[in-house]
């Protein structure tokens, strides 16, 4: 029963929420930057000009990443596990396990909602490069629900 | 006009006015048949030019209708579509005879009757303009084969009516003149000779009678 | 790639359709057409061509145009080939380039003509194999369709001397088998379109073979049996009202109205062919509006057949000296 004990304690559970963070925001940031960027080479074979405007693009999944990051450190910097101090119960390893998976779940799916939409723009700046501000607000949109997700992980984990 | 190299007798001149009188006799029926073939001959040049005319306006139709076709289809579906014939025709010609000029006479038979076995290809790639096309030019074809037809016969004619010309025109310029001169030459050497004789008869009668009543 | 039973991934074209649409710029547009119509001289028609990527070097026959076309064609083809993650759907719109060599062999060989030229190159069996194979009656390298139907035809042409009942066999096993692979690669973008492809092709059959006065089992024998509208029932419609309505609701409606009218004798069987071309190219359309997926590189490869047709019709109109106007008549829409 030793391992049972391992799993529902405190440090592991918030450990846990901090890689789950990180790891789905981030993968689904890899996917949609993978795919815009499946469309920025199509775009460049053909128009190497436009190697900026698609780069811009290609981008913009890339951000779920970073807040999955973000809030994996504070995860981590708030159980103290930088200071090689680990003091938290299991309740509340539980509620950074919680606090954690908004950005981890909305970080996934936006990430790879977001690169399609990305790879979508590319299309347009393909054939109307002096659309490219215009075509970069549909994936931006989708940025919107990352940002929520990540407010609502950071309020979460300000409050544990 | 020089006159023919013959001795002035009397058998020749019985002679030559018997020729003369054929060469004019010829001459007439002659030109009797010039002027029967220029009449055929307007008559077919007439109809030619319609014909003519009317041909061309369809070959228009028919290249204008092609022109379309093998802008629509690229040209090796054209070109394959029309590669090997549905419809054959065999032509079979005989002759006619006009004022004794053999013209020929040009008949085809189709191996189908069915005017809608021209279309050798499929419906699927081919564009419609190209029936229009092929339509066009079958439609001609009888016409073409009857210009034909014409444009020989008028040739023909043609070659006739100079031979009959020149024809008429060596017996009217040269050869009844040529007799004519020789007859008067004749005639008139023949009457020289009379003329002559008859003088001669005077003297020998004016000397006679000198030695016998001692005049 | 090996997909599963259901449909297409989208994910698997975000190349190729990016490429395409890059691609697409240089196609040649409604509005380019028209300038090349109304060009003052051939130089400046030539200058248009070379903004779509062609050549710039001004023909000076319909010929050297062929020629352009041609190549372009083959390089339509390797270019796609390259990009296409799923070959199959290119395969499709090459079907057509097999069963064409076919029939060019079957009917050059049967007539003795010179028929070298007529092959073109861009079918699923490279030209020297196909003849090889033709003349051996080997079909080691066909397709099994190809195969029955180049062996059906081959009997046909030998028994009837009727090139026109080889080439129904032909074109109906060619639309069957590009429907077959169509329905392969699970794309109902581009099933739609065969199905498509096989009504409008009916379409023209009928009002072309009644135009000539043919009867029911002529049209039995040309019509081709997979498309969404029965030929049993265009063959039992004589009516051209009836025909009319046959079409109403499917996208050809335009086409069979105009095919009613032919039949009336009201217009020029030139229309029809038009407005099915134009239904087409609207069906195609549709891809415009797909992010990304095997549509745009579908219509993408059609828009460009179509626009050789589009730069031979204007080209040959320029060289017969026709009006602008006249050129412009016949020119079928535009993908872009």
């Amino acid at each position: 029963m030793e391992w049972l004990n391992a799993i529902f304690s405190g440090p592991f559970l918030a450990i846990l929420g901090a890689a789950l963070a990180a790891g789905c925001a981030g993968a689904g940031s890899a996917r949609g930057v993978g795919v815009a960027g499946e469309a920025a080479a199509g775009v460049l074979t053909e128009d190497p000009g436009k190697f900026g405007q698609t780069l811009l693009l290609q981008a913009l999944p890339g951000t779920q990443g970073i807040y999955g990051l973000l809030v994996a450190f504070l995860i981590m910097n708030n159980i103290g596990l930088f200071g090689g101090n680990v003091n938290v119960t299991t309740s509340q390893g539980f509620m950074y396990l919680a606090a954690s998976l908004p950005i981890a779940i909305a970080g996934y799916f936006s990430g790879i909602a977001q690169g399609r939409a990305s790879a979508a723009s590319m299309g347009v700046i393909a054939k109307k490069p002096e659309e490219l501000a215009k075509s970069m607000l549909y994936p931006a949109m989708v940025e919107t629900y990352a940002v929520l997700a990540l407010l609502v992980s950071i309020l979460m984990l300000t409050n544990v | 006009m020089a006159r023919l190299a013959v001795n002035p007798t009397r058998m020749e001149l019985t002679n030559l006015k018997k020729r003369i009188k054929t060469a004019r006799r010829g001459h007439k029926l002659l030109k009797d048949k010039r002027d029967e073939l220029m009449k055929q001959f307007l008559e077919i040049v007439r109809e030619n030019q319609k014909l003519r005319l009317k041909v061309e306006e369809s070959l228009m139709r028919a290249h204008a209708s092609f022109t379309v076709a093998s802008a629509v289809m690229s040209p090796e579906l054209l070109e394959e579509a029309l590669l090997y014939p549905k419809q054959s025709v065999t032509l079979d010609m005989d002759f006619k005879n006009i004022m004794s000029v053999n013209v020929p006479r040009y008949q085809f038979i189709t191996k189908s009757n069915d005017p809608s076995e021209i279309y050798p290809y499929g419906f699927a790639m081919t564009s419609g303009e190209l029936d229009d096309a092929l339509y066009a030019l079958s439609d001609t074809l009888m016409d073409m084969l009857k210009l034909a037809e014409i444009e020989k016969s008028a040739q023909l004619l043609a070659q006739e009516i100079e031979k009959t010309r020149r024809r008429v025109n060596a017996l009217e310029y040269v050869m009844i003149p040529q007799l004519a001169e020789t007859i008067k030459y004749i005639t008139m050497k023949l009457d020289e000779n009379e003329r002559g004789n008859t003088t001669r008869l005077m003297k020998v009668k004016d000397m006679m009678l000198k030695q016998a009543h001692g005049y | 790639m090996k997909y599963g039973e259901g449909s297409i991934q989208d994910i698997d074209y975000l190349y190729s359709t990016a490429r395409l649409r890059s691609l697409e710029r240089g196609l040649l547009s409604h509005d380019r057409m028209d300038r090349m119509c109304d060009a003052k001289n051939l130089e400046d028609a030539v200058k248009v061509l070379a903004e779509c990527g062609y050549d710039d070097t001004v023909p000076v026959n319909p010929g050297q145009v062929d020629e352009l076309l041609a190549e372009a064609r083959n390089e339509l083809f390797k270019l796609v080939e390259s990009i296409a993650p799923d070959l199959d759907i290119v395969d499709v719109f090459k079907v057509k380039y097999d069963y064409h060599n076919v029939k060019t062999f079957l009917k050059g060989e049967h007539g003795g003509e010179n028929y070298q030229a007529l092959f073109i190159p861009c079918g699923r069996v490279p030209v020297e194999v196909l003849c090889e194979n033709l003349r051996e009656n080997s079909y080691k390298d066909f397709s099994s369709s190809l195969r029955r139907a180049a062996e059906e035809a081959k009997e046909v042409l030998g028994r009837t001397n009727d090139p026109q009942l080889a080439d129904f066999v032909l074109d109906n096993a060619c639309y069957k088998e590009m429907l077959a692979l169509a329905q392969q690669t699970n794309s109902k973008f581009l099933v739609g379109y065969v199905k498509l492809l096989i009504d409008s092709a009916n379409l023209r059959a009928v009002v072309r073979s009644r135009r000539m006065g043919k009867d029911a089992d002529f049209l039995r024998l040309c019509l081709i049996p997979d498309g969404t509208i029965s030929p049993a029932a265009l063959i039992s419609e004589m009516n051209p009202d009836a025909f009319e309505a046959l079409y109403n609701s499917s996208p050809l409606a335009a086409a069979g109205v105009t095919g009613a009218a032919v039949l009336r004798g009201e217009a020029r069987l030139t229309s029809v062919d038009l407005k099915c071309d134009d239904a087409l190219t609207e069906y195609l359309k549709k891809a415009k509006y797909v992010a990304f997926g095997e549509q745009p590189l579908i219509a993408f490869l059609v828009a460009k057949e179509n626009e050789f047709t589009a730069v031979r019709t204007i080209m040959a109109g320029r060289f017969a000296g026709l009006s602008p106007d006249m050129i412009k008549e016949r020119l079928r829409d535009s993908y872009v």
